[in-house]
């Protein structure tokens, strides 16, 4: 006498993790897309991102509402209950992320018609750690592995490291007396920033998993 | 969509007792609707209706229509085709006292069904319809009255389902189950709903929320309030409705 039982609300769970994972896509295309117009200085790419994060937060409402739906008709408790709290912050901080490449995004535009002063490096790194960070993040939230939530946030060094090193590269430039340049670094740190910024979000993901699996509120 | 059953404005009478007020409402095919309200609001009078399970009481009076497929069931309806179309699964398991497969058989037969093999395909596929046929298989001739009291419901849901019905009226049919059970019929509801029409009377709110598309609140027989189930258990439109849902009173 052991199968399965609450079928209905079982699908309706994995349909929501489904769900974010899907937001969690569309994040990681716009921090994609904002970084590669930055590279290749694409104004049309760049503004697309900027469009397109209309979509990650019309998601984030759409995803408040159903769980808010799922607590008021399936009472769960538990587990269950923690994870759909969980899904309510993580919602959250994938919009706020969403955010951060449209602000990467409105630099590529700023910076679009100007020669870099020395070939982006550390941003582009940053961005493709920060996506394959932000991907497992949400992996370890639908399976509940607190083991790679843990694993995930401990990789939030490597975006530190990444933002404190382009910023000394450019502390170079800002010594000179060329206004433009000047500019340039400035902008230049503040989307080495914006990726950091992303590295807490994710962090915060990998707390919520750990709040999902365990109750307990940890800071990583 | 057309409606399944379209009930208007219904009066019910027990002797000078007015139980149900000019009730509206309709049900939609291939959903689980859930009557609520506190007791004596007039749900189950409202199921019995459906059915008309209250011309057995003596000094009912019915007042308006109930369109079950467009026709009038007050009208020159058969009653033994409605009761056939129309099932019913009662609060309490009520299994016959003869066995598993007898219990099973036993309405067919009363339709004229004798082919021992005709029967047999019958019972086996009302049982599996009922998610008990694996429990069950090699035990067909033991007593019904041997079975547990979820296993007994899913007896009576099979029982029901032997006669082909089309709407399955349920009479609070898990308060007296234990919580593993009481999962197992409302996952039943859930599958049983893609080929029937299910009316639900529930006096558990947390399970019209689990299990129903459509939500009816009642009160002192009155419909109060009906809609999506979703809207009912998030944001109804009566006062009423908020304070019986989140238990301020019944």
């Amino acid at each position: 006498m052991s199968t399965k039982t609450r079928i209905h609300f079982t699908n309706v769970m994995e349909e929501l993790n489904k769900e974010i994972l899907m937001m969690g896509v569309y994040v990681e295309e716009a921090l994609k897309k904002a970084i590669d117009a930055l590279k290749n200085q694409d104004v049309n790419l760049a503004e697309e991102v900027i469009k397109e994060d209309e979509r990650i937060n019309a998601l984030e409402i759409e995803l408040f509402d159903k769980v808010a739906i799922v607590l008021a008709t399936e009472q769960p408790v538990a587990t269950d209950l923690r994870h759909l709290m969980g899904a309510i912050r993580i919602i959250t901080d994938l919009e706020r992320a969403g955010d951060y490449a449209v602000h990467i995004a409105e630099g590529a535009v700023r910076l679009a018609g100007e020669t870099y002063l020395t070939p982006l490096r550390q941003i582009p790194e940053a961005g493709d750690e920060a996506r394959q960070m932000l991907r497992d993040a949400l992996t370890a939230f639908v399976n509940s592995d607190e083991g790679l939530a843990r694993e995930v946030a401990a990789r939030d060094d490597i975006l530190d490291k990444l933002h404190k090193k382009l910023l000394k590269k450019m502390l170079k430039y800002m010594n000179k007396d060329d206004e433009a340049d000047i500019e340039q670094a400035t902008t230049l740190i503040s989307l080495a920033r914006f990726l950091e910024r992303l590295g807490d979000h994710v962090t915060n993901i990998c707390e919520w998993v750990i709040y999902s699996k365990t109750g307990e509120h940890v800071e990583l | 969509m057309r409606s399944k059953l379209s009930i208007k404005e219904l009066d019910f009478y027990y002797g000078d007792f007015k139980a149900l007020h000019k009730v509206s409402m309709e049900i939609e095919p291939n959903k689980v609707t859930a009557l609520i309200g506190p007791s004596g609001c007039g749900k189950s009078t409202l199921l019995k209706t459906l059915n008309r399970m209250n011309d057995l009481v003596a000094g009912s009076v019915v007042d308006g229509t109930v369109l079950y497929d467009g026709d009038d069931i007050y009208g020159k309806y058969d009653i033994i085709q409605l009761r056939k179309k129309i099932g019913m699964v009662f609060q309490s398991p009520n299994p016959f006292a003869m066995s598993i497969y007898d219990n099973i058989a036993y309405g067919p037969r009363i339709h004229g069904i004798k082919n021992k093999k005709v029967l047999d395909r019958i019972v086996e596929k009302s049982l599996r319809q009922a998610a008990i046929w694996e429990e069950i298989k090699n035990r067909l001739k033991g007593p019904a009255l041997g079975l547990s009291g979820g296993q007994q419901q899913r007896l009576c849901i099979a029982r029901v389902l032997a006669v082909e019905p089309d709407v399955i009226l349920m009479d609070e049919p898990t308060s007296a189950l234990d919580p593993v059970s009481t999962s197992r019929i409302e996952d039943l509801i859930d599958e049983l709903k893609k080929e029937y029409t299910i009316i639900i009377v529930t006096h558990n709110m947390q399970q019209a929320g689990r299990i129903s598309d459509s939500t009816a609140f009642f009160l002192n027989g009155y419909l109060e309030e009906m809609g999506a189930t979703e809207k009912i258990f998030f944001n109804p439109d009566s006062k009423k409705t908020e304070d019986y849902i989140s238990g301020k009173f019944g």
